[in-house]
C-alpha cells in the first residue's frame, strides 16, 4: 500500500489531509514539524512527502533539504503544501528540493489527483 | 685653581682650541711640559707645575731655570733643538729625569717635556751622581772624537762612581785578539769569565775571585761587554778589593758606560773612515788633474806652432828618424797645396828656406804608387823619381851610411806618410828621414809612423777646427755686441757708426757706408777707420747714383761677384773709379799672389730692402790679414750687412711712422680749430695756419671766387697770411699764377708750379710772392657743390718740397675746412629758419592753449548747458565780441535755438531761446549748410543776413558745430564795429567749434547713456526681484532642483537638494556634474552620464526625453528626475528634481509584506473551510441532506470567491512593487484563444450550465505575439470570466482576434449589462464596482480589470473599452508581434 508522510503543524489542515489521503486509499504517517518529520521519514520507507513551509523547530524548506541530502530520502517526490503564494516563496521551494507545489486553499480532489500524478511519474 | 683655569691659562691665544685635549695630561703621574721652538713654555700639567716649581712664573722655562740654577739653559735649549733626547735635572723638589719629545701634531713645532721623578725612593744620591756621570760622558762625547780620551773618561767614571778599586778597558783589535786600552789602580786577569761574558754578551759580576794568577788585594771584579754593531767590541773591567762589592745597581750603571764607549768606538771608527775616504778623494783629484792637463794639449787653445812643434818631436822620438817634416795642405781653387809648417831636426834656416817652397799635392800623389806602398806610408827609394821633393835635400845633413846592407837608408830615400781629414780631404803631410838605426823603414816602422799620424791628424783637425771655431764665435761675439749696442742707440747716425765700427773689429781697416735712395744716390755717409780729411774727401767724390745703378745691373759686373758682395780687383775697369782713398801704393813684390790685397782692390756690399730697392752700399777695405776676403769673411760681412739693413729699414718705417703720426695729429688739429668755430674768417684763417704748419710752407692766400659783370671770374684776395707783412688784399695779377688758377678752377683739380724766376717786386704789391725760386700749389676749395675759392700755398726754396703726400694732407685740410664752411653757411641760414619758425610756432602755441583751455574746461563737464556757456564764454574771451550766441538745431522743430548766450540782457533759460528762425535760414542757416565758417566784414551788407543778432551788428564771425556727419548748430559772434573779426580769430573760433560740438555730442551722448543705464537698471531690479521670487519658492519646495549650465556646470540647487546629496549648498554650486560621479552609486552615475550625453548631444536631443532614476544615499532613496532645459531654442542645460522617497518605498514595502502576510493568514483557515466542505460534499462524512448539501455549498463558493480575492490581491501588489516579470516568448495567440476558450470556457459554462453562447473568430495564420502566455491566458480568462459574469442567459460572448500593424488586438464582446458613460473611465480603477445592484449579485473583487490593463501595459500593449448601458461591452487589447528578422532577410 502506497505510504504518504505529510508534515503540518495546523492540526486541522493535517487532520484534512489526512482523511483526504486515507479516503482515497493512501497509508499516511503524520509529523507536526519539520523536524519529526526527518526523522519519520528515516525510520520508514514513504512513497510520498507532504510538507507544509511555515512550522515549528523547523521550516519545510529545511526538512526538504535535509532530506534531499540523506541517500534514504534523497529520491522520495517531496510536495509542498504551502500557503505562501508568492513566487519566490514557490520558487525557493522548488530550490530546496521540492517535486511540486500546491498554494493553499486547495480542493481536495485536486490534491488527490496531483498525488496521484506524482506517484505515476516516480 | 682649578684644572680647566689651568689649562686655559697656559695655553694662550692660538692654542686656545686645545686647552680641552691638554685637560687629559692633568691626572698623569708624569710631568708634562709644551715648549715651543723657543723653549717658550706653552703649558703644563699640575704634575710638571708641582715637580717644577712653577706657579706664578711660568712665562719661560728656560728663563726659569737660568734664574735657579738648577735646569741649565743649555739643557733645554739641547732638549728643544734635539728632540728626542733624554737629561737629567736638579730641582728643588730633587733630581727628575727629563725627556723631550716632539710632539705630534702638524701646526707647530712643540716639544713635549716628560719629567719624571727620577728618585721617589730615599737612595737619590748614588743614582744621582751615576746620572750625572752619564751626563758628564754624553758631553764629552759630543766633544770629542778620540777614542782613547773617552775611554778614559769612562773608566775613570765607572772606577770614581763604583768606588772600586781599579779597572781596566780592553778592546778586539784588527787581528781578533783583545788588547788592554787603559788599565787604572788594580786589576787581575779573568780570562775564562770574559770568554763567558764575550759569548753571552751579558756583564757578570764575580762576587769573589780565586785569585789565583792575579794580585792578592783583587777579590771581586765586574765584566761588561762593549757591545758595538750586534758584536762585542771590548769589556770593561772593574776591580775590587773586597767579595760582593758590586751590585746589580753598579751593574746597570756600567752597562749604561759601556754603551757610551760603544758610542765612542763607533763615532771614532766612522771618523777614521771618513779620514780615509778624504785622502782617497784627493789623490784621485790629483791624477784628474794629471789627466787634464796632459789631454789640454789637443783641447786648449794653444798656439798652433806649439801645437804642431809638440807633433813633430813626438814623432822623431816615437818613429825614430832624425828628420820630421810637417807640411799643411791648403786649398788654392780646386787644388791642394802643402805648406811646410814645422820641422824637427831641421836648423832654422833649412826649414825657413823649405818654407819658401810651396808644393802641389798633386806631386805626392804621383808618388803613392802601390809599390811604394808600406801600410798608409810610403817610402819611394833613392834613384826612384821622387819629385825632387825639398825634403830629400834637406836629409842630406845627416850623413848615411855607405850603404852596404841592402836595407841602409840612402840619400834621397824618400819616406812619407799622407794625412786626411775626417772627410778625406788631403789635411797634411808628415816627410820623414835620417832615420836613428840607419835602415830603411820596413812595415813595422810604417805602423808606428801610421799610429802618431793618425794621432797627429785628429789632433791637427781638432786644432783647425777649434781655431776656426774660435775665431768664428769672436766674431759672433762682436756682432753680438755690435748689434747691442746699435740695438741701444738711440741716434740714427749712432747707430750705423757702430755698424761701421763693427767691421772694423771684423778686419777691415777701413769702412764707408752710404744711405742710398731709389736711384742709388747717397743720402748719407758714415766712415770708420779714416781721418776727417779722407772722410771729406770720399764725401765729396762719392760715385753718383747713375753710375751704381748701371753698374749693378750690368751682367758684366756680375763676373765680381763674390757672395752678395762684389769684388772689384785694383786692375779692373771699375778700380779706377773705386770710391776708397787709397793710402798705399801698391807693392809690386807682392803682385804675384792671387789672394794677397792689392790696396786699389774694392770690396763693396749693396743692401737692398725686401722689395729689391737698394738701401746703402757698404765699402771696405784694408783688410788685416792682408788677404783678400774668404768666403767666411764675406759671410761676416753678410750678417753685417743684413743687420744694418734691419736697421735701416726699421729707422725708415720709424720716420715714416712719425711722419705719418706728424701729419694725423696736423690734421686732427687742424679739424679740431676748424670744428671749434662758426665764424667763416676764423675758419679760413684755421685752415690757412694749419697748412702753413702742417707742409712748412712759407705762405698761403686764399681768392674767394667772384664774377664780374661780364661774367668773368675774378679772384679777390679774401685772407692772406704772409708772415709779419700783415693782410693785404685785392685781386690776383700775376699773370702765371693767374695761369694755373684757371686751370685750377676749370678742373676743380690741385695743381702745382715751380717758378724760378719769380716776377719783380711791386708788380704783385697785392701778393706774399717771394722774390727767390718758389713752388705754388693751388687747390679748390668747394662748399658743398659750389666752388668757393682757391687756396695758394707757396713754398719758398727747395724744389721737391710739395710731394704728392704734402698735396694729399692739403687736400685733407682742405676738405676739414669745407666742411667747417658747410656748416657755417648752414648754421646762419639755419638760424634765420628758427627765428621764422619760432614766432609761427609761438602764435600756433597761444591758440593751442586757448583750445586747450577749452578742451580741458569742457571735459571737466557733460551737462550740456554748462558746456556751451561755457565754451562760448572762453572763445570770447579771446574774440572780444560784442554779442556771442551758440544756437542748436532742434531735431523736431527744425528751429535754431539758443543755447547760450554773451552779451546779451536777457538769460538764456534751460529749455533755450527759441532764435524763431528755421535751421537753414540766415546766416546761421548758410553756415550749417554749407558746413562752412564765415567771417564777414560788415552783416548788414550781406544778403544772407536776416539780423539774428541782437542790437546794430555789423562784423560777423559764424562757425558750425560739426560732429561726425552731423551739424548740431552754430556759433555766432557779432560786433558793432565793421571788420572786427580776423582770420586767425575765425580758425580759433573753427577748432573751438569743432571742440564745443564733440562736447555737445559727448554730453548728448552721455543723456542717452544715462538713460539707457537708469532704465536698465529698473529692468535688473525687477530681473532679480523676479530671481529672488523663484528662488525662495524652490528653496521652499520640499523637492530637491538643481540646474546645471550646458558645460555641466551647477548653478543653482536649493537646500533640499543639498540635503539629500547630502552636501552644502555652497559645495554644489559652481562644481560640474561630472565631480559628483562615483559619489551615488550606479544610479548616480547613470544620472551624471545622462546629463553628459545630453551635453554631447545637445543639437539632435529629443526636447521631451527625460530621465527617471532612483538613488540610495546613504539609508535614503532618492528618487530623481532630470531633463533637458532649452531656453530660445538652445540647450541650456538640465534640471534635475529630487525626490526623497525613502518613506513611501518603506510604507510600500510594508504594504507588500502585509499584503502577503495577510493573504497567507487568510489561506490557512481557508484551507481548513474549503477542505472539509469539499469533503464533506464528497461524502466523506456520509450522506447529506439537501439543506447540508446547500448549505455547504454556499461555503465552498464563498471559500473560493474569498481565495479568488486573495489571489487578486497578490497579483495586484506583485505588480504595483514591480515584483512581477514577464516572461515573454512567441506565443501563438489562436492556440492561446482556443484553450481558454475550450478548456476555462466550456469548463465554467458545463459545471455552471451557463446559457451563453461562445463564438470566437480568429483571423488566419495569425504572426505570434511577444508575450507572457501566462499572462495573457490570465488577462484573457479574466475577460471572459467577466463575459460570462455579466451577461444574462441567452447572450452570447465573442472572442475575436486579428493583426493589427506591429500588433495583435484581442476582443472580447459580450452582450451583457454594459457599462455607462461615467463608468467606463473607472472600470480599470482597483476595488471599484458598478453600484447596479445587477453588478454587485455578481461576485468580484473589483481588482480584475485592474490587474489585466496592468498586464497589457506592461506588454507595451493597450487596453480600451466600447460599451453601451444594456447592449454589451467590448473590452480590447493588443500585444506586440514578434518581430520576425528571418522574413525580413
Amino acid at each position: 500500500m502506497t505510504k504518504i508522510l505529510i508534515a503540518e503543524d495546523d492540526q486541522d489542515i493535517r487532520e484534512l489531509v489526512v482523511l483526504t489521503l486515507q479516503f482515497n486509499g493512501y497509508e499516511v504517517v503524520s509529523a507536526v514539524d519539520g523536524a519529526q518529520a526527518v526523522e519519520k521519514a528515516q525510520e520508514d520507507d514513504f512513497d510520498l512527502i507532504l510538507m507544509d513551509v511555515r512550522m515549528p523547530r523547523m521550516t519545510g524548506y529545511e526538512a526538504c533539504r535535509q532530506l534531499r541530502e540523506m541517500d534514504s530520502t534523497r529520491d522520495i517526490p517531496i510536495i509542498i503544501l504551502s500557503a505562501k503564494g508568492q513566487e519566490s516563496e514557490i520558487q525557493a521551494g522548488l530550490d530546496a528540493g521540492a517535486t511540486q507545489y500546491i498554494l493553499k486553499p486547495f480542493a481536495p480532489d485536486v490534491l488527490a489527483r496531483k498525488i496521484s500524478e506524482a506517484l505515476n511519474e516516480k | 685653581m682649578s684644572e680647566e683655569q689651568t689649562a686655559t691659562r697656559h695655553a694662550p691665544g692660538r692654542s686656545e682650541p686645545k686647552a680641552a685635549a691638554f685637560q687629559l695630561f692633568d691626572g698623569l703621574r708624569e710631568g708634562i711640559c709644551l715648549l715651543n721652538a723657543e723653549g717658550s713654555l706653552l703649558y703644563a700639567n699640575e704634575s710638571a707645575r708641582r715637580l717644577l716649581a712653577l706657579d706664578g712664573r711660568e712665562e719661560n722655562l728656560a728663563e726659569i731655570a737660568d734664574a735657579d740654577g738648577f735646569l741649565p739653559e743649555q739643557t733645554w735649549r739641547s732638549l728643544v733643538a734635539d728632540a728626542p733626547a733624554t737629561a737629567h735635572a736638579h730641582t728643588t723638589s730633587g733630581p727628575l729625569l727629563v725627556e723631550s719629545r716632539p710632539a705630534q701634531w702638524q701646526d707647530e713645532p712643540v716639544v713635549q717635556l716628560v719629567i719624571n721623578r727620577a728618585a721617589e725612593t730615599g737612595e737619590t744620591s748614588g743614582v744621582e751622581a751615576q746620572l750625572t756621570a752619564l751626563a758628564r760622558i754624553s758631553r764629552e762625547l759630543n766633544a770629542t772624537l778620540h777614542l782613547d780620551d773617552i775611554l778614559d773618561s769612562v773608566l775613570q767614571e765607572a772606577v770614581q762612581h763604583t768606588e772600586a778599586n781599579g779597572g781596566q778597558i780592553s778592546l778586539f783589535e784588527a787581528d781578533g785578539s783583545l788588547q788592554q786600552r787603559l788599565v787604572q789602580g788594580i786589576v787581575a786577569p779573568t780570562p775564562e769569565q770574559d770568554r763567558r761574558v764575550i759569548e753571552t754578551q751579558q756583564s757578570a759580576i764575580l762576587s769573589t775571585l780565586p785569585n789565583e794568577n792575579g794580585p792578592t788585594e783583587v777579590r771581586s771584579a765586574l765584566i761588561a761587554p762593549i757591545l758595538f754593531g750586534g758584536e762585542v767590541a771590548g769589556l770593561i773591567h772593574l776591580f775590587a778589593d773586597r767579595r760582593d762589592f758590586f751590585t746589580p745597581q753598579t751593574e746597570t750603571f756600567i752597562t749604561t758606560l759601556s754603551n757610551y764607549a760603544a758610542i765612542a768606538i763607533g763615532n771614532a771608527r766612522r771618523f777614521a773612515e771618513i779620514k780615509e775616504r778624504n785622502t782617497l778623494l784627493q789623490q784621485r783629484t790629483q791624477q784628474i788633474e794629471h789627466f787634464v792637463e796632459s789631454s789640454r794639449v789637443f783641447n786648449s787653445d794653444r798656439p798652433l806652432e806649439e801645437v804642431y812643434e809638440d807633433l813633430v818631436y813626438a814623432i822623431q822620438e816615437g818613429v825614430g828618424f832624425n828628420v820630421v817634416l810637417l807640411s799643411l795642405a791648403e786649398r788654392e781653387g780646386t787644388d791642394w797645396s802643402l805648406r811646410k809648417v814645422m820641422a824637427a831636426g831641421l836648423p832654422l834656416e833649412q826649414l825657413q828656406e823649405l818654407q819658401q817652397v810651396q808644393e802641389p799635392w798633386q806631386k805626392i800623389e804621383r808618388l803613392m804608387k802601390p809599390e811604394h806602398a808600406l801600410g798608409n806610408a810610403f817610402f819611394v827609394p833613392a834613384g826612384e823619381a821622387n819629385g825632387d821633393l825639398a825634403i830629400t835635400k834637406a836629409a842630406d845633413l845627416f850623413p848615411t851610411g855607405d850603404g852596404e846592407q841592402a836595407n841602409a837608408w840612402r840619400d834621397h830615400d824618400l819616406f812619407f806618410i799622407p794625412m786626411r781629414d775626417s772627410r778625406g780631404q788631403p789635411l797634411a803631410l808628415i816627410n820623414l828621414a835620417a832615420p836613428l838605426d840607419g835602415a830603411r823603414p820596413d812595415l813595422n816602422t810604417a805602423r808606428v809612423l801610421e799610429i802618431f799620424a793618425n794621432q797627429a791628424a785628429n789632433a791637427i783637425e781638432n786644432v783647425q777646427l777649434f781655431h776656426n771655431m774660435r775665431d768664428y764665435a769672436i766674431e759672433l761675439q762682436q756682432l753680438h755686441n755690435v748689434s747691442q749696442q746699435t740695438l741701444r742707440e738711440p741716434d740714427f747716425d749712432g747707430k750705423l757708426q757702430w755698424i761701421v765700427d763693427g767691421l772694423q773689429t771684423a778686419g777691415w781697416g777701413r769702412v764707408a757706408l752710404t744711405l742710398r735712395d731709389e736711384e742709388f744716390n747717397a743720402t748719407k755717409l758714415v766712415t770708420g777707420g779714416m781721418t776727417a780729411e779722407e772722410h771729406d774727401y770720399l764725401a765729396n767724390n762719392l760715385l753718383p747714383g747713375e753710375l751704381w745703378q748701371t753698374r749693378f745691373r750690368s751682367d758684366d759686373f756680375q763676373k765680381y761677384r763674390r757672395g752678395s758682395s762684389y769684388l772689384i780687383p785694383h786692375d779692373a775697369d771699375e778700380a779706377q773709379e773705386n770710391v776708397q782713398p787709397d793710402a798705399a801704393p801698391p807693392d809690386d813684390e807682392e803682385a804675384g799672389d792671387a789672394n794677397r790685397w792689392h790696396p786699389h782692390d774694392a770690396l763693396v756690399r749693396p743692401l737692398y730692402d725686401q722689395q729689391g730697392q737698394p738701401l746703402a752700399l757698404i765699402s771696405l777695405d784694408q783688410p788685416q790679414d792682408g788677404r783678400r776676403p774668404s768666403e767666411r769673411a764675406l759671410q761676416t760681412i753678410d750678417l753685417y750687412a743684413q743687420f744694418a739693413t734691419s736697421v735701416i729699414v726699421n729707422h725708415r718705417l720709424f720716420s715714416e711712422m712719425v711722419q705719418r703720426s706728424e701729419e694725423l695729429q696736423t690734421l686732427v688739429d687742424a679739424s679740431r680749430a676748424l670744428s671749434g668755430t662758426l665764424d667763416e674768417d676764423a675758419v679760413l684763417t684755421a685752415m690757412g695756419e694749419h697748412m702753413l704748419q702742417a707742409i712748412d710752407a712759407h705762405a698761403y692766400t686764399i681768392y674767394a671766387l667772384r664774377r664780374d659783370k661780364e661774367d668773368a671770374v675774378v679772384l679777390n684776395n679774401r685772407l692772406q697770411i704772409a708772415g709779419e707783412d700783415g693782410a693785404p688784399s685785392g685781386p690776383l695779377y700775376d699773370g702765371n699764377r693767374l695761369e694755373l688758377a684757371r686751370q685750377v678752377i676749370d678742373d676743380q683739380e690741385p695743381a702745382t708750379r715751380y717758378i724760378s724766376s719769380p716776377q719783380k717786386a711791386g708788380e704783385t704789391a697785392a701778393d706774399a710772392i717771394p722774390q727767390e725760386s718758389h713752388a705754388v700749389a693751388m687747390l679748390p676749395l668747394t662748399i658743398g657743390e659750389e666752388l668757393y675759392g682757391i687756396v695758394e700755398v707757396v713754398c719758398v726754396g727747395e724744389r721737391n718740397r710739395l710731394t704728392e703726400d704734402k698735396l694729399k694732407l692739403l687736400g685733407a685740410i682742405l676738405n676739414q675746412s669745407s666742411t667747417a664752411l658747410e656748416t657755417v653757411h648752414l648754421f646762419e641760414e639755419l638760424d634765420e629758419r628758427v627765428a621764422r619758425r619760432t614766432q609761427a610756432l609761438a602764435e600756433e602755441s597761444e591758440r593751442v592753449k586757448i583750445l586747450l583751455r577749452i578742451t580741458t574746461e569742457l571735459t571737466t563737464s557733460l551737462d550740456k548747458d554748462v558746456v556751451l556757456a561755457r565754451a562760448l564764454q572762453l572763445v570770447n574771451d579771446v574774440v572780444k565780441a560784442s554779442q556771442g550766441v551758440i544756437m542748436l538745431v532742434d531735431e523736431e522743430s527744425d528751429e535754431l535755438v539758443i543755447q547760450a548766450a554773451e552779451g546779451l540782457e536777457r538769460d538764456v533759460p534751460v529749455e533755450g531761446l527759441r532764435s524763431g528762425m528755421k535751421r537753414n535760414e540766415g546766416l546761421a542757416g548758410w553756415v550749417i549748410e554749407k558746413r562752412e565758417a564765415a567771417v564777414i566784414e560788415d552783416a548788414t551788407q550781406d544778403e544772407r543776413w536776416v539780423g539774428e543778432a541782437f542790437g546794430e551788428q555789423r562784423s560777423l564771425l559764424a562757425a558750425p558745430l560739426i560732429t561726425g556727419n552731423d551739424v548740431l548748430g552754430v556759433i555766432m559772434l557779432t560786433h558793432p564795429d565793421r571788420d572786427r573779426f580776423t582770420g586767425e580769430q575765425l580758425s580759433l573760433v573753427e577748432a573751438a567749434a569743432s571742440q564745443v560740438a564733440n562736447a555737445v555730442h559727448n554730453a548728448s551722448l552721455y543723456d542717452l547713456i544715462r538713460q539707457q543705464a537708469e532704465k536698465l537698471g529698473a529692468m535688473m531690479r525687477e530681473a532679480q526681484i523676479e530671481v529672488a521670487k523663484v528662488q525662495s519658492i524652490l528653496e521652499s519646495i520640499a523637492d530637491g532642483v538643481l540646474v546645471a549650465e550646458a558645460d555641466g556646470e551647477i548653478i543653482m540647487a536649493n537646500m533640499p537638494t543639498a540635503k539629500i546629496l547630502d552636501m552644502p549648498q555652497e559645495n554644489l554650486i559652481g562644481k560640474t556634474v561630472h565631480e559628483l560621479m562615483g559619489l551615488y552609486g550606479e544610479s548616480g552615475d547613470e544620472w551624471v552620464k545622462t546629463i553628459e550625453t545630453w551635453a554631447a548631444q545637445a543639437d539632435s536631443l529629443e526636447r521631451r526625453t527625460s530621465l527617471k532614476n532612483q538613488l540610495e544615499i546613504d539609508d535614503k532613496i532618492v528618487l530623481v528626475h532630470v531633463a533637458p532645459v532649452f531656453a530660445n531654442n538652445n540647450y541650456f542645460g538640465t534640471i534635475s528634481i529630487f525626490r526623497d522617497v525613502t518613506k513611501e518605498v518603506e510604507v510600500d514595502r510594508m504594504k507588500s509584506e502585509f499584503v502577503s502576510t495577510v493573504s497567507h493568514e487568510l489561506r490557512t483557515p481557508m484551507t481548513s473551510i474549503k477542505g472539509y466542505a469539499d469533503l464533506m460534499l464528497m461524502g466523506a462524512a456520509g450522506e447529506l441532506t439537501p439543506p447540508q448539501l446547500r448549505y455547504l455549498e454556499v461555503i465552498k463558493n464563498n471559500a473560493d470567491r474569498l481565495k479568488a480575492l486573495v489571489n487578486d490581491l497578490l497579483d495586484i501588489s506583485r505588480i504595483e512593487t514591480g515584483k512581477t516579470q514577464l516572461k515573454l516568448q512567441p506565443v501563438d495567440i489562436s492556440q492561446l484563444v482556443s484553450d481558454v476558450v475550450n478548456d476555462h470556457m466550456q469548463g465554467r459554462i458545463q459545471h455552471e450550465k451557463i446559457d451563453i453562447k461562445v463564438m470566437t473568430s480568429i483571423a488566419p495564420s495569425l504572426p505570434l505575439a511577444n508575450a507572457d502566455p501566462d499572462k495573457v491566458t490570465r488577462i484573457l480568462t479574466n475577460l471572459v470570466d467577466n463575459a460570462l459574469n455579466y451577461t444574462p442567459a441567452g447572450g452570447e460572448v465573442e472572442i475575436e482576434a486579428q493583426a493589427n500593424g506591429d500588433y495583435v488586438s484581442i476582443s472580447v464582446r459580450d452582450t451583457g449589462i454594459g457599462i455607462s458613460e461615467e463608468n467606463q473611465a473607472k472600470v480599470f480603477d482597483r476595488f471599484y464596482r458598478v453600484e447596479e445592484s445587477e453588478v454587485q449579485d455578481i461576485p468580484g473583487t473589483g481588482l480584475g480589470l485592474s490587474i489585466v490593463s496592468s498586464l497589457v501595459e506592461m506588454h507595451g500593449g493597450e487596453m480600451s473599452l466600447t460599451s453601451r448601458l444594456g447592449e454589451g461591452s467590448t473590452f480590447t487589447f493588443s500585444l506586440p508581434l514578434v518581430v520576425d528578422d528571418s522574413d525580413m532577410v
